[in-house]
């Protein structure tokens, strides 16, 4: 798993204590409790960010998405029907969509192409630079349709079961799967028309 | 990752060497300063999609709508009335529970009229007629089918008559006593026996010069038998042109022994075949 271990969040698989945990800080956080925000922030940020560099390829656009999700779980919680979904799935859910949405934004701007933006951080630049291996890998991945690559960032890199990932897009897991197949083979295709399957 | 993945070692060598960046410090407070004076979310613009309790206690209400009223149309008699007849043993369950509830006796719903028996006709006579048995065949048909339209014809003229009657009613017009009403529609029915004895006299002469024109070895198409028919006065005369139905007037009237007269208003009942 290429996540980073020191910021793995442990509550995308969360156990019935854990969601009883949650409630309760939701509970805290709809009667504006900022320490049991800050608890859920740390809990689930690390993924929100990962998941949303993933999407768009930006460092500063991922911190704004897991940001806004964030905010907005901080907006919700007062509305928060227990037992619907856990915390981890719905900000799943929103980061996806803030990613998709801005994606498609980008699209329209630059006529149809996602802009390559570097990232400005002297250190990932440095590591970008260094390891040519991550460059394609990022390159394949945002070749991929906005849909067709979160369908690879859920079930690759953050392991979700196709329950799971189908939840995060909104979709059927029937459809997902489908999703899946189209994505998996686009990304072999293009793993082969690079080059790099031979 | 998963140990199902589909990939093969080179690509997901590749995949795996895309390390995630992690956050940068201080996300946390950053997030929660953001919540200061954050204003509350706005209430959200569309009624959330229907749960699946709603959805259900939805379909039980129209269900239940629609029983009631089934069963409203059942007590009754209107479902008789359109020709839906219930199983004798549903039908008793609704009459006792209408009974229940309105504390009257069920609606008997007047008898269902008997379909209107389907005359079996005879067959269709392809291609020119040029046998007496076929000839036969084609006056049988006509012969078959002849009751319904007449009864077409005369159930329209009966409503058109009401129609008047009502319009004149709500027009503040005088309209006919009960007994005026009585003579117009026995003059009517007798207009329409006369009408019809003197189509059945030309029919049958025409039949004749048909029967005699096939024994003379001439076969008749359907061109030589609506020629024929519109000669003789009976076909409908909505189908003619006006000329045609100058000439026919014509005709009837010299046939009669009268003097021609005007125009009459209303097109008399002529038979369609021959």
């Amino acid at each position: 798993m290429p996540a980073m271990p020191a910021v793995q969040s442990v509550s995308d698989f969360a156990s019935p204590a854990m969601e009883v945990g949650e409630a309760a800080l939701l509970a805290r956080v709809a009667a504006r409790d900022a320490a049991a925000f800050r608890q859920l922030v740390e809990r689930h940020a690390a993924t929100l960010h990962r998941v949303a560099w993933r999407m768009t390829g930006d460092a500063h656009e991922a911190e704004d998405i897991a940001q806004e999700a964030l905010l907005r779980l901080w907006d919700h919680a007062p509305r928060w029907t227990e037992g619907r979904q856990s915390v981890a799935a719905w900000l799943r859910r929103i980061a996806i969509n803030l990613a998709i949405d801005r994606l498609r934004r980008g699209q329209r701007i630059a006529g149809g192409e996602v802009p390559e933006r570097a990232d400005e951080a002297p250190l990932a630049d440095a590591m970008l630079e260094a390891n040519q291996q991550a460059t394609r890998a990022r390159a394949l991945i945002a070749a991929l349709p906005d849909r067709q690559r979160a369908a690879i960032v859920l079930t690759y890199y953050e392991e979700l079961s196709n329950a799971e990932s189908a939840a995060a897009l909104d979709m059927q897991v029937k459809a997902f799967e489908s999703l899946l197949f189209r994505a998996r083979a686009a990304l072999k295709a293009a793993f082969t028309a690079a080059g790099d399957g031979r | 990752m998963s140990q199902t993945d589909p990939f093969d070692p080179a690509l997901k060598a590749l995949l795996d060497a895309d390390r995630a960046p992690s956050l940068s410090g201080g996300f946390a407070d950053r997030v929660l300063a953001a919540t200061e004076g954050r204003a509350p979310a706005l209430p959200p613009l569309r009624r959330a999609p229907a749960s699946r309790w709603r959805s259900a206690r939805r379909v039980a209400l129209g269900l239940g709508a629609g029983l009631l009223l089934s069963s409203a149309a059942a007590a009754t008699g209107m479902l008789q009335q359109v020709g839906i007849v219930l199983p004798q043993p549903v039908q008793k369950i609704v009459d006792d529970v209408a009974q229940k509830v309105t504390g009257r006796a069920p609606v008997a719903a007047p008898a269902a009229a008997p379909p209107p028996a389907t005359p079996t006709l005879p067959p269709v006579v392809e291609g020119p007629i040029d046998t007496p048995e076929e000839l036969d065949t084609v006056f049988s048909r006509a012969d078959a089918r002849r009751p319904e339209r007449v009864a077409q014809r005369r159930a329209v003229v009966d409503q058109r008559i009401d129609a008047e009657l009502d319009r004149r009613r709500a027009a503040g017009l005088p309209v006919p006593t009960a007994q005026q009403e009585a003579a117009l529609r026995q003059r009517l029915a007798d207009a329409r026996a006369r009408s019809e004895a003197e189509g059945e006299e030309r029919r049958e002469a025409l039949r004749e010069e048909l029967r005699q024109t096939l024994a003379e070895g001439q076969p008749l198409t359907r061109e030589t038998l609506r020629q024929a028919r519109e000669e003789a006065g009976l076909a409908p005369a909505q189908r003619l042109s006006p000329e045609q139905r100058s000439a026919l007037r014509q005709r009837l009237a010299e046939r009669r022994g009268l003097a021609l007269q005007p125009a009459p208003t209303q097109t008399p009942e002529t038979e369609i075949a021959p």
